[in-house]
Parts: structure tokens; C-alpha cells; sequence
């Protein structure tokens, strides 16, 4: 398989979602890790739900199709400077080293489209909403397969 | 890979965002296990490279010719709607696993467009950059810089 460019950067990716409230801290987070080290967190104290905490190694061909899902989308291109700040209801965290490049974008929760499209950046939010979903499917599909 | 030797120099990213900079600690490479790991119910394998229109079940009756599918996910982009592009396939046996990878990967067969299959997890920590397989060299025991780039 052809090395593209990217092969041999460094590459680092972390998503939070949460929020502090009646029922405590509700989060969910995970991590990629430049060694392949998935860590993978999902707090809800809802009812006394445990929390889900898994960590597995995955391949460098996990990492490489991560890195194409964010390339895709050019979140790097964007800025949260006019993103709505975290508030009360939640905040959302995406971290993201491409070789030279990081972004540490922080936003409040996003409940709909609608919220990205009254946003006063609607464009670069709306990359974002969609971004993080994508990676939450793809996270979470690994920790699913590895049952409990 | 790189055995050069360089003055140490000071790389430089650009940063952006109003988060807090966490950084990431990097782990000690000290693991000497190389290979796929099985989980606890089988052996799984990520396929990519997948075409937008592709259909779950024509995935599933290809990889079933290997062994017993036990599970696959086949996920969706949130945007379009159509394929994400990847999907997790896991058999109950390593041999199947491994023959698909061996026939499959990097064929065109499926939908015209290269796929590319490989085990989904590993042992241990890889050395970031490698190419397919789970081969690692030179572990040290603090992640590599990236030789500098030139502009």
C-alpha cells in the first residue's frame, strides 16, 4: 500500500461530551492515542447507571481511517472563536494533533441543527456537529464489538 | 525507521482553539507483544476503502465465504446518510479472519474501488506511522518527533 504523505505524523484525537448536574458528572469521552491506545469513557449517573470505562490497542489502520474521517471533514480549517462557550447545559471538547497542526475547540452542547444554523459561525459549526457524531459511531463501534 | 541523527530542534504546530491545551502524555513503549488481539468474542478485522452505496448485506455475504460472520458493522455518515466507508467484521476464528485479509485486502473485487482489511486490534502499542500489519521496531520509550519538515 502506498505511504501517503501523512504516514509517520504524529496523530492524537479526544472528544468530551458531558455535563454536571442532578445526577452528577454524565460524560462521555475517549481518546485516541498516538500509540493506538483507544480509551473509551461513558458516565451516566442516571438511576445508578455504572460507568463504562474500556481501553484496548487498536492497529495503525484504525488510526489512518480516523485520520481520513477528520481530514474529510477540514475541521482543521475551522476555529471555535465564535462558537457558543460552554454553559450550564453541557460543553463539548474536540482535541486534535494532525503532525504540525492542533486544534482545542471547546462549544456548548449541541442539541439540533438548529442550534448550528442561529450560531453566528453556522458553516464551521455545523462541520463540527457533524464531525463529532461520525466519531462518536466510529468510537464507539470499537468498544461495542468488544462486548463487556 | 529514521536513524538519522539531528540537533534536537524545537517543532513547530500551530495551536489553535479556546480549549485547554491537555496535551497527551505518551506512553512508555515498553510492550514487546506484537500481533493481532483477539477480543472476548472473536477476531476482527476493519475493512476501508468501502463504497458510499455499498449494501450490508452483499458486505455479509462476501465475508461470510471466509467463516462465520459473528458480527459487522457497517456505519453510516450522520451528514449524507450513505456509507461512512469502513466497516468491523468479526469471525469466531483466526484462520478466517486472516484469509479474508489475505484475499481481500487491497482487491478491487467488491465494488471497483480498493478496499483495504486489517486486524482492527493490537497486543500492544504500535509505533505510530507504520504501515499494515502489526510489525514494530525500535521501541523507545518515549513516542518519536516526526523528522522536521522542510518548507
Amino acid at each position: 500500500m502506498a505511504a501517503s504523505s501523512s504516514e509517520g505524523e504524529e496523530f492524537y484525537l479526544r472528544y468530551y461530551v458531558g455535563h454536571k448536574g442532578k445526577f452528577g458528572h454524565e460524560f462521555l469521552e475517549f481518546e485516541f492515542r498516538p500509540d493506538g491506545k483507544l480509551r473509551y469513557a461513558n458516565n451516566s449517573n442516571y438511576k445508578n447507571d455504572t460507568m463504562i470505562r474500556k481501553e484496548v490497542f487498536v492497529t495503525p489502520s484504525v488510526l489512518r481511517e480516523c485520520r481520513r474521517i477528520i481530514n474529510d471533514s477540514e475541521i482543521m480549517k475551522e476555529d471555535d472563536n465564535n462558537w457558543p462557550e460552554p454553559d450550564r447545559v453541557g460543553r463539548q471538547e474536540l482535541e486534535i494533533v494532525m503532525g504540525n497542526e492542533h486544534i482545542s475547540f471547546t462549544t456548548s452542547k449541541i442539541g439540533s441543527l438548529v442550534d448550528v444554523q442561529t450560531s453566528k459561525d453556522p458553516e464551521g459549526l455545523r462541520i463540527f456537529y457533524y464531525l463529532v457524531q461520525d466519531l462518536v459511531i466510529f468510537a464507539e463501534c470499537f468498544q461495542l464489538i468488544l462486548g463487556y | 525507521m529514521d536513524g538519522k541523527v539531528s540537533a534536537p530542534t524545537h517543532r513547530v504546530r500551530s495551536s489553535k482553539g479556546r480549549g485547554y491545551f491537555r496535551g497527551h502524555d505518551f506512553d512508555s513503549l515498553d510492550s514487546s507483544d506484537i500481533g493481532p488481539q483477539r477480543s472476548i468474542k472473536g477476531w476482527i478485522i476493519l475493512v476501508t476503502g468501502i463504497h458510499e452505496e455499498a449494501k450490508e448485506e452483499h458486505l455479509y455475504n462476501v465475508f461470510q465465504e471466509f467463516g462465520q460472520v459473528n458480527n459487522l458493522h457497517l456505519n453510516l455518515d450522520r451528514f449524507t446518510g450513505f456509507v461512512k466507508g469502513y466497516a468491523l467484521v468479526e469471525y469466531e476464528r483466526y484462520e478466517e479472519a486472516a484469509n479474508a485479509i489475505r484475499a481481500m485486502d487491497g482487491t478491487q473485487e467488491l465494488f471497483h474501488q480498493t478496499i483495504h482489511i486489517d486486524w482492527a486490534f493490537g497486543k500492544g502499542p504500535a509505533s505510530s506511522g507504520s504501515t499494515t500489519g502489526s510489525k514494530h521496531h525500535n521501541l523507545r520509550s518515549r513516542s518519536r518527533t516526526p523528522p522536521r519538515r522542510q518548507y
